[in-house]
């Protein structure tokens, strides 16, 4: 049922000290068009020196999301449910 | 001052209810007793925002009037107790434990205080905790406005997260019991850290209705303690569906029904992770385990391999990044008082509805994963963390390293699984030990039971600190 890619997974378990190094290039272009999003948004309340600590967070989650790309879903797959029909007693 | 003797500061609930009966006490003296060490030792550890000492003494006086002419409420009938600051009271502000709003009202009072004010309870104040129950990623202790929660086992160790001041009061002897919250880990890590028993019900248990939410699908309530018995007690008052919170089911709860099964507890012993625990968290968990075998059948067991850390971090962030979107558009997080507080949140906006969707359909396997490993067992059993509480002036990741969650607490919070921790010793620096029990969905009655025998051989829940 599972194909947990071992390597992503420890990858993202290093959290915010993950390297720059480790992305590929398309991560890197992922991450700075993520990047240039949250800067568009709030630049006003952030520096240069936070921008750096957006980044590495930025990162850090995108690496994570990869990592679920590993367990395999189907279409039928439903999310946890988080919307629910209230049952009214007639 | 109060002129009750300091052993009453750390007697259980159903002591103090025994004295109350008895006459030897009345809820006002209590009341008096747990103000005067709240503003003295409670302040001394940054555990408390605001003593809502009229509240308590109105509350206190009509507990006394009645218990007086024979009308009894029940366990918590005159019994102090302290809430979170994430939990609306009327009367009083309701920080979040964040500066920018510490100064802020919400009526009326949250479902769980006003079930515990028909319970006869008293408030008698509003505890701290990390800023905005930890939600911007805080990294060190110093991130609330109250300052870091120091432990009362020893002042230069933190005292845990996110509901650092319930734990650390209980443990002192500040209150008998307490109101905390957990998303993920922020009822067991804090009571493990300080040395006194926390519950983590099932997701949908409590109602939320009225505390601060960081994350819809992972946030409940629950009690910290003295022990099992007394979190028991407080779960049964504030348990209960509520239409004001979705999420709660009418699942009956009631804190002594279960018993022992007639074949005997079942427990699944996680060892997962324990290489990378200090020593002595290992050397007493080795002692629980024994303790445990005494009177249960114990088996080893591995979790199903499932990304649980990455899982709940894109749940838990992008939730936060909505449920607190307001203080980010206003620029109130640069308020905060961790630095990276303050701009901890803004990478959660970076991830799509598309990932979020992934995430909870991940969730959805693990739920049914952890359901089937739970169906043959009374619960897992695993330290409540792999070491003591981190030094004051160093950040987690220096201490621990950079993952914040064992995978049990992870999946279990996934899953809405309850989840007990109980004192089983001492570590380093003189700072407790825990065990956890995680039980399956809607058996709350049955980790307790657990826990209750297991505290019924120990006695590290009558362990208290010297000041």
């Amino acid at each position: 049922m599972l194909s947990s890619k071992r390597g992503l997974r420890k990858r993202a378990e290093q959290g915010d000290r993950v390297r720059e190094a480790e992305l590929t290039s398309s991560e890197d272009r992922e991450v700075e068009r993520r990047l240039a999003a949250v800067m568009h948004r709030f630049e006003p309340n952030i520096n240069s020196e936070q921008s750096r600590i957006v980044r590495q967070r930025i990162q850090t989650l995108l690496q994570s999301s990869q990592c679920l790309r590993a367990i395999l879903l189907s279409n039928g797959d439903e999310p946890s449910p988080i919307f629910m029909v209230e049952q009214k007693v007639q | 001052m109060s002129q009750l003797p300091r052993s009453i500061a750390f007697a259980s609930i159903r002591e103090l209810g025994s004295m109350l009966r008895e006459g030897t006490t009345t809820p006002v003296e209590l009341a008096r007793l747990f103000i005067d060490r709240l503003d003295t030792i409670g302040r001394s550890l940054n555990a408390v925002v605001v003593i809502t000492a009229d509240r308590a003494m109105r509350e206190a006086e009509v507990a006394g009037h009645e218990l007086a002419a024979g009308i009894d409420r029940g366990p918590l009938h005159g019994i102090p107790y302290g809430a979170k600051d994430l939990l609306a009271t009327t009367g009083s502000p309701t920080s979040w434990g964040a500066a920018p709003l510490r100064d802020r009202l919400i009526e009326p009072d949250a479902t769980a205080i006003a079930r515990l004010h028909t319970a006869g309870a008293v408030l008698v104040a509003k505890l701290a905790m990390a800023e905005l129950a930890g939600g911007m990623g805080y990294n060190q202790p110093n991130a609330s406005f109250t300052g870091p929660a120091k432990n009362p086992w020893n002042e230069n160790a933190w005292a845990g997260g996110s509901s650092n001041g319930v734990a650390a009061s209980v443990a002192a002897g500040c209150i008998p019991f307490g109101i905390g919250s957990e998303t993920v880990g922020s009822i067991i890590n804090p009571a493990g850290y300080c040395g006194v028993t926390g519950l983590c019900p099932t997701y949908g248990r409590v109602s939320r209705y009225g505390a601060m939410a960081l994350a819809w699908t992972l946030d409940k309530l629950g009690p910290i303690a003295r022990d099992a018995t007394d979190c028991g007690i407080v779960l049964e008052a504030i348990a209960g569906r509520d239409p004001c919170d979705p999420a709660t089911l009418d699942a009956p709860f009631q804190s002594v029904a279960e018993r022992e099964p007639s074949s005997g507890f079942r427990l699944a012993v996680l060892r997962q992770g324990l290489d990378s625990s200090q020593t002595e968290v290992r050397d007493n968990f080795e002692r629980s385990l024994l303790v445990l075998s005494t009177w249960a059948k114990l088996e080893e067991i591995e979790l199903p391999d499932f990304p649980y850390y990455e899982t709940t971090q894109i749940i838990n962030r992008a939730e936060a990044a909505a449920a607190l979107e307001e203080l980010f558009i206003s620029g109130q997080v640069q308020e905060l008082t961790a630095p990276e507080d303050r701009i901890g949140g803004y990478a959660s906006y970076t991830i799509t509805a598309v990932e979020y969707l992934r995430a909870q359909r991940v969730r959805m396997k693990i739920i049914a994963e952890m359901d089937r490993l739970l169906a043959q067992y009374d619960g897992i059993v695993h330290p409540s963390f792999n070491m003591v509480a981190s030094p004051l002036n160093m950040t987690f990741e220096d201490y621990r390293g950079p993952t914040r969650w064992t995978a049990l607490a992870s999946a279990a919070n996934l899953a809405g699984l309850p989840m007990i921790t109980v004192p089983n010793g001492f570590g380093q620096r003189n700072l407790p030990t825990g065990t956890q029990i995680v039980g399956r969905a809607w058996s709350d009655s049955r980790i307790l039971a657990v826990a209750r025998r297991y505290q019924r051989q120990t006695d590290w829940h009558e362990c208290h600190p010297r000041s």
